[in-house]
């Protein structure tokens, strides 16, 4: 995804990945990114907690307005509680 | 292309997998930099366009990815910005769908970012959303022709940014 993320910015569009391998970020090099400590498969929290899926986002737009340095890696303070 | 990979147990189990049972000549990507394109205005006054990974696709309207594929499938999907969640379905089969399942938002937040955009926190969300399928261990097309086309339509939708939600 961070892949994505490069042809995208490179075609002039700011953007920020959100991650669950923050190692995978660390090579990959995405312009902009916000490490979150969930599994594979929940990217924005657990299913039904829509205020953790809205918190996750607004994290993430938060580094994308606030980065910059490319390669930027924000880690979110947020655990999985399941 | 490995010289400065950093690595972990866990990547190296991954790596381990994917050659074992998928590809055979599977690498990580390394790179040195990152491209750079400024946000030149506020979030509230920003076109906004969700890229998701984790194979959404809108059951009955569009084809599955093939994600049975050893080798991934680099096409994306247009995914219409005012999709309901309950019409997405996911083709993908490297991770836990137990989430996204239940609540597609997990994984393709249109919903939540109609309600930001309502709320005036971005400025606007583009339309149409685009949808990849993230298992891809050959990264050449995604790179030389898939990407690229998404970045097109992505611009001539007006986007000036995006948010890449992973699965």
């Amino acid at each position: 995804m961070g892949l994505i993320a490069r042809v995208l910015e490179e075609a002039g569009i700011a953007t920020v990945c959100i991650v669950m391998r923050r190692e995978v970020a660390q090579n990959v090099k995405p312009p902009r990114t916000l490490f979150v400590k969930f599994p594979m498969g929940a990217p924005l929290g657990p299913a039904g907690e829509a205020e953790t899926q809205r918190g996750v986002i607004l994290e993430a737009l938060s580094a994308l307005a606030s980065a910059t340095e490319p390669g930027t890696i924000v880690d979110s303070a947020r655990a999985w509680k399941r | 292309m490995t010289t400065h990979l950093i690595n972990t147990e866990a990547l190296e189990r991954s790596y381990n997998t994917v050659r074992q049972k998928w590809d055979p000549h599977f690498e990580w990507v390394v790179n040195e930099s990152a491209p750079w394109a400024p946000l030149e205005r506020p979030l509230a006054q920003t076109a906004l366009a969700l890229v998701g990974t984790c194979g959404a696709y809108r059951r009955g309207a569009d084809c599955p990815f093939d994600a049975a594929n050893y080798y991934g499938d680099p096409s994306f999907k247009e995914i219409p910005r005012d999709t309901e969640p309950g019409a997405l379905e996911f083709a993908h089969t490297h991770y836990d769908h137990a989430h996204v399942a239940q609540d597609p938002n997990v994984g393709f937040p249109l919903g939540l970012l109609r309600i930001l955009e309502a709320e005036g926190v971005i400025g606007r969300l583009v339309d149409p959303a685009i949808s990849f399928s993230g298992f891809l261990p050959q990264t050449r097309q995604l790179l030389t022709d898939t990407a690229p086309a998404a970045a097109k339509r992505l611009l001539e939708a007006g986007a000036q940014s995006a948010l890449l939600v992973p699965c």
